[in-house]
This record gives structure tokens, C-alpha cells and sequence, in this order.
């Protein structure tokens, strides 16, 4: 244990130590990289253009006959896309399926022999790793020239908890969060790379996280990879109905009566989850909950105030597990709940 | 190799490195395709961050807050999780103030190693931003941190939290950008800051912790101050190695609070010239020190003092309750002294007499008159009465206003003075003794002032019109009583709307009468964007009042801004910023947003809310009342009783109080 910890230290030092030479190889590296993925990213048009909605945004090529993945938003809400490549070349495309889970449309343009990703060959990284954003933010880029490049590194790979206004996004699953401020407008459907120009994820929208920071993130072509494979081989085209995005769990209806206890009247916007009461010879009482608990997590989840804990109740099933840890002084004490079968 | 060896030798004397931490190195170095690219410098970086990374992940920990407003100030608070990073073995875990703006009910911290403890708030430095919270452990790892000499600007600089995912830190990379920020405090990083890694670890290539990530702003002080700059490339943290030094004062459960002197310069931008003071305030260390106007400060504590600046920078460092070394220069002399600073200045607390002046201009008798004597003041005990003429003030002669204000500036409440008063041609003189300044609610059923018969010629312009300032496209408007005339000063009431609404014919119908019966001009300005006023409509503003005190005859101790709603924090920063302009200021149904300057007898400011019956607000409004009038700032609260905003009876008591702006 010694040993390993003295080599780690020694490792990092030495590390260090010979990052002082040789910039030059660095830009190098990355401008190999740049070549390679610039041909494969273009530039769209489309509907848009009022208030802070952006008419402009990013596709990356993903089939040599023109299929173009993208972020499925208003920009695609006109019956014709207008796509922009690399060398100038002007195409108009239509979108030919979309998969809101994963946010992602697929535009087609008619063309052959275009550069392309194969998306089927991506990279995987951690936190810390270098990374290329490229993507045509702010719609700087016109004409033949290709798409701006950012460099930073992966700040974190984790699931996407984001709201857009007030409304939480559709997308809850993996992304990567990174470090330089990629997710501006028209950046959306732009693409993560790393340092040498292997394939990320792809750029999403603007999205603010529930610290209320601006969040730079890319959705990883492994998640994105069945949907565009599905829908370029035409074996998948639902058009989903922006408006159709609801959500969907249905409610269950619990409330904490149920398991014996009562909170505090939810007066203000964050009124924290205190036990009022507990009601004798209930699941509670046996249990040993006591007024003025204070609850933390319930089912693993922060309980903020008596909003989120109702939130998780209205997703209990009879027959769960409802483990709810409180503060009861200076300790947290963990009691577990049967869900009972309603009557 | 000397430092290698070196490094490693430190490193033996630290006792946990977990088999979770030498995993999460592992899965950091083993990540399928982490090391894709080819060779080169770019490629060991990236392995060095990575290292650095995993070597202090165990330090930094996960923190989450339960209940608390949503709203502080003018931002909303995320709920998500921020950061903090272990400073001892046995719990105590520093991190950013900010994370506990919101006052929550509960604080819990997640280890590294998934563990959660609830934790307990133990002190709380206010000076740097940052709170010290204390857990249930004793095993924990700090982080050693980086010697400021050892700090270089360039280095490069690794921003770490843990509000992302559990296992790893959030990382961000960057170099230090500059030293020695925010008056000393802070190191400055292009590293992204924001509230994802605020209380996180701003850590070198090595794993040696350079600070703790903060976000702080050069121009203002309260707690949100900086995030807006988040993002951005200017990042804050503060030296844990200076952190060390109060460590255990924290520990202990001391909050720590910025050191001030009490002196004033005349400039403080950074161009300003050398440290020669304008005003030492009363009871302040400075004064007890012995240090007058005029003296300029050389040397502090061995460091030379060549402008504002440098004093800046070396007190900012510094805590209340600290002695420093102060070398003055006091004409060709250089004298030293010890001063321990202080963490609160005792404000200026204005002493009254319980009058209304006169205002009328035609007198025969030399002397300020009196309009009205407050009931139950220390004027009305003293046997003063209206109509009484005021000659002088402890054998000083008085001939105006101002020179009443400015003796009584040189006196205490309590302290008793003699005045000297003509009255149906008779001389009397009466002892008073210095009350507190009414706080100007409740005011009296104030008559309206006797307002004089006098010509005016044809330019001047009367009623309600339109103005733009010359060379300006903008519009405001103007609301002159149809008996003004310019030998009658008047008072001036600049009104500020709420976005999207200027409210002009509200206002212009529910004003008109009282004001001219008060001898009121109102001056409505119209921000730029409909979104409401911003920072740059200020000058304008200020441009506007000026405007109309060049044209009309206005009392300068009756100048007042008025805003509501959303557009109660410009009226207070007009009020705040510009100081010398404005003594009243009016906030209705709007609590007070940011900290107030400090009450200072040059320029006095007078403050009244008004809350209406149904306000969601009453509460913050109350608080505000509270902490304006702790500040020594004569602070009213004007019930509104109608669900108006501007009802008859309102206005009216809002037309007192800007009647009663002059009294003493």
C-alpha cells in the first residue's frame, strides 16, 4: 500500500514535471483532428429567428447518401431544412424521423459520397479527459467555412437533470458535461469529440441544471446509436408531436397519511419535509418516526422540501419499498415502509 | 529529481489513501479509450489532471441543504448540490458561503465514499465567504495546500466539485490568472466557476490544493455577489494556505468578519493617488487611534502604501480584531501607530431638535424660522413654537438651514445646546437637549407649508409636458404645479416605474393636487428596454433630476426618488449611488435588495416604505425597516390601507413625509 501510494505521487510529480516542452505537438495533434471532423459537421437553417429562438444550428453526417443527425427542436419545425456543407454545397432536407427520448432527429439530404462518422465507432471517456466541441454557435460560420472548434475537457459523465424554463427536459439519461461553454445557440446538434477526433456525443440544447447554471453537456452516440441506425435503415420513423412530450407517469396517489404520518402545512415555496405528527399504532409509530423528523432523502432522492417528497410518493406502486432517511437532531435514522395496497 | 524526492517524503506523512481511491484512479486510468490520441505533451496532461483528480478525490465532499428561501436578492437558488473540501482529519469541511444563502433548515454532506452525515454549520467567515461545516468522523483526508509564494500566474489550475455524479468530481481545467484579487483575498482562475464547484478545491498538477473555489466581485460585497459571473473564464478562490492561518479560530466556532479602519479618501478607484484620509469616522479604531483628516498613510505593517489601492489590498486580508501597524505622515512628521481593527463601524446617528424650517424667501428677520414644531419633541419641551425665528445656535449666528444641520452634526443626541430665538421681536433663549431622529412614521398631521404669492415669467413651463434632455432622443415627464414660481423652492419627487408600466396617468391624477398643495414637482423617467430599468439608465436618470434642478428652483434638502415593485431596487441604488443628489428615498411594496451604504451626516437620506395592505412582501419589508434603521438610516413605514397603490390617503402620507424631508 505504501509502495503504490509513494509510486502514485512520484508518477504525478514526474507528470508534471514534463509538461513544460513541446506545445507545438499539442496544436498539432489537435489540428489533425480538426481536418478530420470538420468535413463531417454542417450547418442549418430553419424556422426560427424570433425573440431568442435561433433560425440557425448543427448536423453531423452519419451515412455517406446524406442522413444528418441533429437535435430534434423548432429549428426543424418547416417543411424544409436547409443544409449547408462544409465546402459550400447547399442542399435542402427533410427530416425523415425523430426520437424524442434521445432528442434526436435525422435529416436526409440528396447526396452521395459525403464524409461521415461512423457512428458505430466512438470513444469513451472520464472526467478530466480532453475534449473538441464543434459546432455552429452563434452561426459564425457561413458559406464554405466549416464549423467553429472549442477545446476543453469532460467535467463530469452523468445523468442529465435539467429543466428548460420551468418545464424539466425530456432527456434524463447519460451525457457528458464539459468544461468549455459549448451549449450556446446553434451549437445544438454539434458534436463532442476527443482530442484526436474520436467520436463524443452529440451537442444538445441550451439547458439550465437544477443549480441554476447554464449547462454545457453532449448526449453520447452510444445512447444515440439504435435510433439513428434504426431510422437510417427506415425501420424506425415515428414523428413525434412536440406537444405530445408530456409526462407520463401516473399518479398513485400517496400521501404520507397513508403510512401513518402527517407533515407540516406546506406554506411557503420550500417548505421543508418536518413530521407533524404520527398517528398511533400506524406503520409509522411502530416504526418509531417522531414529530418534528426532519425527512432528507426518500427512496434516495434529496427531499428539498414537501414538493419533492410528494413527487416521490405520487410514484410509489403497491408493494414497494419507501425508505425515507431523517434528521432527527445531529443523526440521520433510516426506516423502511411497506407501500400498503390502496383501498 | 530533488523535488521528487521531496514531494514523496511529504506524502508519506499522510495517513489514508484509501482502496476506494486507488480504484477510482484505476477506473480513471483504465477507461476504455481514455488515452486514444497520440503522443505528446496534451496526452500526459490529460493523464496528470487525472491523477490529480483521483488523488484528492477523497477530499472533496458532496454538499446538499434541505428547505430555505428560493429567491436571494434578485437571484433564484438552485437546490442542487454544491461542494465542499476536507480541512481536518476529524470532519471539519470548508466550503463556500454561497452554498448557504439560503438559509436551509439542514445541511448534509456525502463523503467521497458515499457516506452521508448530517452536518452542522460551526462558524462562518464573512469577510472571504466561506462556512465551516463540522460532521461525525474522524478519518477524513485533507488536502495539503500550496505555499502563496509557490503560486505563480500561468500555472495550471484544476476547478473540482463533486455535484455531478457522487463517484467523481466535476472537473474543469484552467490556469491561475492572476494573484492577489479582491482587495487580497483571492487568486483569480480561468477554470469555470459556477455553483456546480463553488466550495470545491482549486487544486495544481501535483494534488495540492490551491483554494477554495468562491464567487466573489470586485464592485459589490453581499453574499451573491460574483455569480453572475459564472462561466465566464474569472473565477475566484480563496488560498487555502491563508485559510489555514484562521483555521482554528473557525474551529472554535469564531465568525470571522473583514478588519476596518474607519477612514474615508476622497477617490477610491484604482488610479487614485496617494492614502490621505478625508474623514475618520467617530468611535472608529482610526479615530481612537488618533488619526485626523488629512494625515496620509504611508505604511502598513512594513508594507508601503503608495495609493488607496495598496491599503486596500493589504487591510483586505485582514480580519476584525487584528492590530496592525500604521505609519502616518502628518505634515513633515511620520508617526506610527497600533490600530486594532473592528468589525462594525458605530453609525452616525443623526441628532434632532423636532423642526420644520421655514421656507419662505422674503424675511426682515436674519435667521432660519419655524413652520412647524413636532409635538412631544425635544423643540416642543424646550418651549419652542412655530413662527419663532432661530438667530443662533450656541452663540454661533445662523442664517440658514444648512447651518443649523451643519452645528448639529458637531453634537450628540443627549448633548444639550442653546438657541438663541426671536419672537414677536423678542430675544429668548432656550436650552435644548439633542433627540434621536424620528424614523418618520406616524409623522403629525403636518399643515401644508405656506406657500408665497410670486411672478413667473412666460419660458417657464407649468403643468404636465414632455422633456428630452438636449442631445438626447428620450423622453420624460414632468409634472409642475400651475402656481410655481421661482422664488418659492420646491421639492422634487423622480419617480421610477415598475416594468412594462409607467403608470404616468396614475400617477399625474392621483399627485396633482397634493403636490401642488406640498410644493412638489414630479419628474417621470421611462427606462430604455421594457424589461425595466437597468444599471445603465442610471446616469440618465441622474441627468434628468439635474435637468429639472437647473430649470426649476428646487430645495436641495427635498430631493426624492420613488420606485415600486421591480423597480424598487433602481430607486435604491439611484439613491444609494448618488448620494450628494438625492436625501429621500420611497420604495413602495418593494424590501430593500442590497446592502446600504453607511449613514454619514454629509449626506443624509432619509427612507420610507410603503406597504400595502395585501403585500406578499410585508415581511421582507419589515426586515428591511429593521436593518435600515440598525444602519442609523431614519427609516418610515407607510401603511398603504387601500388595495391601491396610489389611494388618496396614501399619497398623502407619502406628501408628509417628502414635506417633513428638511426637518431637524
Amino acid at each position: 500500500m505504501t509502495v503504490s501510494r509513494r509510486f502514485l505521487i512520484c508518477s504525478i510529480v514526474s507528470l508534471a514535471m514534463t509538461l513544460t516542452t513541446g506545445a507545438a505537438s499539442q496544436a498539432e495533434s489537435f489540428s489533425n483532428a480538426v481536418d478530420q471532423v470538420q468535413p463531417k459537421v454542417v450547418k442549418l437553417f430553419g424556422a426560427g429567428g424570433l425573440k431568442n429562438l435561433a433560425n440557425y444550428g448543427t448536423g453531423v453526417l452519419v451515412s455517406p447518401d446524406g442522413h444528418i443527425a441533429t437535435v430534434w427542436n423548432h429549428l426543424l419545425d418547416s417543411d424544409v431544412v436547409t443544409v449547408v456543407l462544409h465546402d459550400g454545397r447547399r442542399f435542402f432536407g427533410k427530416v425523415v424521423g425523430t426520437d424524442s427520448k434521445v432528442d434526436l432527429a435525422i435529416i436526409k439530404i440528396e447526396a452521395e459520397d459525403l464524409p461521415f462518422f461512423n457512428i458505430s465507432d466512438t470513444a469513451e471517456v472520464g472526467p478530466g479527459a480532453l475534449i473538441l466541441a464543434f459546432s455552429n454557435v452563434f452561426k459564425v460560420a457561413t458559406g464554405d467555412e466549416p464549423v467553429s472548434v472549442m477545446q476543453g475537457v469532460v467535467s463530469a459523465k452523468t445523468k442529465l437533470a435539467a429543466r428548460r424554463g420551468r418545464y424539466r427536459a425530456s432527456y434524463d439519461g447519460d451525457v457528458y458535461l464539459v468544461d468549455a461553454v459549448t451549449n450556446n445557440p446553434g451549437a445544438a446538434g454539434g458534436v463532442l469529440t476527443t482530442a484526436d477526433g474520436k467520436l463524443l456525443g452529440m451537442l444538445g440544447r441550451e439547458l439550465k441544471g437544477t443549480n441554476n447554471t447554464w449547462l454545457n453537456y453532449a448526449i453520447p452516440f452510444s445512447v444515440l446509436e439504435k435510433s439513428i441506425n434504426d431510422i437510417v435503415a427506415g425501420r424506425f420513423s415515428r414523428t413525434d408531436d412536440l406537444l405530445a412530450v408530456a409526462d407520463e407517469t401516473e399518479s398513485s396517489g400517496f400521501q404520507s397519511i397513508d403510512f401513518g404520518f402527517l407533515l407540516v402545512p406546506d406554506v411557503v415555496a420550500r417548505t421543508p419535509a418536518y413530521v407533524d405528527s404520527v398517528i398511533e399504532e400506524t406503520e409509522a409509530a411502530k416504526l418509531g418516526l417522531q414529530p418534528d423528523d426532519l425527512i432528507v432523502f426518500a427512496n434516495g432522492e434529496l427531499v428539498h422540501s414537501i414538493q419533492t417528497l410528494q413527487g416521490v410518493f405520487q410514484r410509489l406502486l403497491p408493494g414497494d419499498d419507501l425508505q425515507l432517511i431523517v434528521r432527527r437532531n445531529n443523526e440521520l435514522v433510516t426506516f423502511t415502509f411497506e407501500v400498503p395496497r390502496k383501498q | 529529481m530533488m523535488l521528487n524526492s521531496k514531494q514523496c517524503s511529504v506524502s508519506r506523512s499522510r495517513k489514508h489513501l484509501s482502496a476506494l481511491h486507488l480504484m477510482i484512479l484505476a477506473v480513471l486510468l483504465f477507461v476504455p479509450g481514455a488515452v486514444t490520441f497520440g503522443q505528446g505533451v496534451a496526452r500526459e496532461e490529460q493523464l496528470a489532471i487525472q491523477q490529480a483528480m483521483a488523488y484528492v478525490n477523497p477530499s472533496i465532499v458532496r454538499i446538499e441543504t434541505v428547505g430555505g428561501v428560493d429567491l436571494v436578492g434578485d437571484l433564484l437558488v438552485g437546490t442542487g448540490p454544491t461542494s465542499g473540501v476536507v480541512v481536518r482529519e476529524d470532519g471539519y469541511i470548508i466550503t463556500s458561503r454561497f452554498n448557504f444563502v439560503a438559509d436551509p433548515a439542514s445541511v448534509l454532506v456525502t463523503t467521497a465514499d458515499g457516506e452521508r452525515y448530517a452536518a452542522e454549520v460551526v462558524a462562518t467567515d464573512f469577510s472571504k465567504m466561506l462556512t465551516l461545516l463540522k460532521i461525525e468522523r474522524d478519518d477524513l483526508q485533507p488536502l495539503q495546500s500550496v505555499p502563496v509564494d509557490d503560486m505563480h500566474v500561468g500555472q495550471r489550475a484544476i476547478a473540482l466539485g463533486r455535484t455531478f455524479d457522487p463517484e467523481f468530481p466535476n472537473v474543469s481545467v484552467g490556469i491561475i490568472s492572476a494573484l492577489k484579487r479582491i482587495r487580497g483575498k483571492a487568486l483569480q482562475t480561468d477554470a469555470k466557476t459556477s455553483p456546480v464547484n463553488y466550495g470545491g478545491a482549486l487544486i495544481n498538477l501535483k494534488g495540492e490544493c490551491l483554494g477554495i473555489i468562491v464567487p466573489l466581485s470586485s464592485q459589490r460585497d453581499e453574499e451573491t455577489a460574483g455569480v453572475e459571473l459564472y462561466d465566464s473564464g474569472i473565477g475566484f478562490a480563496i488560498p487555502l494556505a491563508d485559510i489555514e492561518r484562521v483555521v482554528d479560530q473557525m474551529i472554535d466556532g469564531e465568525d470571522l468578519h473583514a478588519g476596518l479602519l474607519g477612514i474615508g479618501f476622497e477617490a477610491e478607484g484604482p488610479v487614485s493617488g496617494e492614502a490621505e484620509i478625508v474623514r475618520v469616522r467617530p468611535r472608529s479604531p482610526a479615530d481612537s487611534a488618533g488619526l485626523v483628516k488629512g494625515d496620509v498613510v504611508t505604511e502598513i505593517d512594513g508594507v508601503p502604501i503608495r495609493r488607496v489601492n495598496d491599503l486596500k489590498q493589504v487591510l483586505g486580508n485582514r480580519y476584525a480584531g487584528e492590530t496592525v501597524n500604521v505609519t502616518i505622515r502628518r505634515a513633515d512628521e511620520s508617526i506610527q501607530t497600533m490600530v486594532t481593527l473592528t468589525d462594525e463601524l458605530v453609525a452616525y446617528q443623526f441628532p434632532s431638535l423636532g423642526i420644520l424650517p421655514s421656507r419662505s424667501t422674503n424675511r426682515t428677520q436674519a435667521g432660519v424660522g419655524l413652520r412647524f414644531v413636532f409635538p412631544e419633541s425635544s423643540a416642543a419641551k424646550a418651549g419652542l413654537q412655530a413662527g419663532d425665528i432661530i438667530t443662533s445656535f450656541q452663540s454661533e449666528p445662523v442664517e440658514t438651514t444648512s447651518d443649523i444641520s451643519s452645528l448639529l452634526s458637531k453634537f450628540e443626541i443627549g448633548d444639550t445646546i442653546e438657541l438663541e430665538v426671536v419672537r414677536d421681536s423678542d430675544s429668548l433663549k432656550l436650552p435644548i437637549t439633542l433627540e434621536e431622529f424620528p424614523d418618520g412614521d406616524n409623522l403629525p398631521n403636518i399643515p401644508p407649508p405656506v406657500l408665497t404669492a410670486g411672478n413667473r415669467t412666460e419660458e417657464i413651463e407649468v403643468g404636465r409636458f414632455n422633456q428630452k434632455l438636449p442631445g438626447d432622443d428620450r423622453q420624460f415627464w414632468v409634472l409642475v404645479p400651475q402656481d410655481y414660481h421661482p422664488e418659492q423652492q420646491h421639492g422634487l419627487l423622480l419617480w421610477t416605474h415598475p416594468a412594462g408600466d409607467t403608470m404616468e396617468a396614475e400617477i399625474v391624477r392621483s399627485w396633482r393636487d397634493l403636490a401642488s398643495e406640498r410644493g412638489l414637482i414630479l419628474v417621470g423617467v421611462r427606462a430604455e428596454d421594457v424589461s425595466g430599468f437597468s444599471q445603465t439608465d442610471e446616469e440618465y436618470a441622474k441627468d434628468v433630476v439635474e435637468w429639472v434642478t437647473q430649470n426649476y428652483a428646487i430645495d436641495p434638502a427635498r430631493v426624492a426618488v420613488m420606485g415600486a415593485e421591480d423597480s424598487g431596487p433602481f430607486a435604491t441604488q439611484l439613491a444609494f449611488k448618488y448620494r450628494e443628489l438625492f436625501r429621500g428615498l420611497l420604495a413602495i411594496d418593494a424590501p430593500l435588495r442590497f446592502p446600504p451604504p453607511d449613514s454619514n451626516p454629509e449626506s443624509r437620506l432619509l427612507i420610507g416604505f410603503v406597504v400595502g395592505p395585501e403585500s406578499r412582501s410585508r415581511e421582507q419589508i419589515t426586515k428591511s425597516v429593521e436593518i435600515l434603521r440598525e444602519r442609523e438610516f431614519p427609516t418610515a413605514l407607510i401603511e398603504n390601507t387601500e388595495p391601491e397603490m396610489f389611494s388618496f390617503d396614501v399619497v398623502d402620507l407619502m406628501a408628509q413625509w417628502l414635506d417633513a424631508l428638511d426637518r431637524l
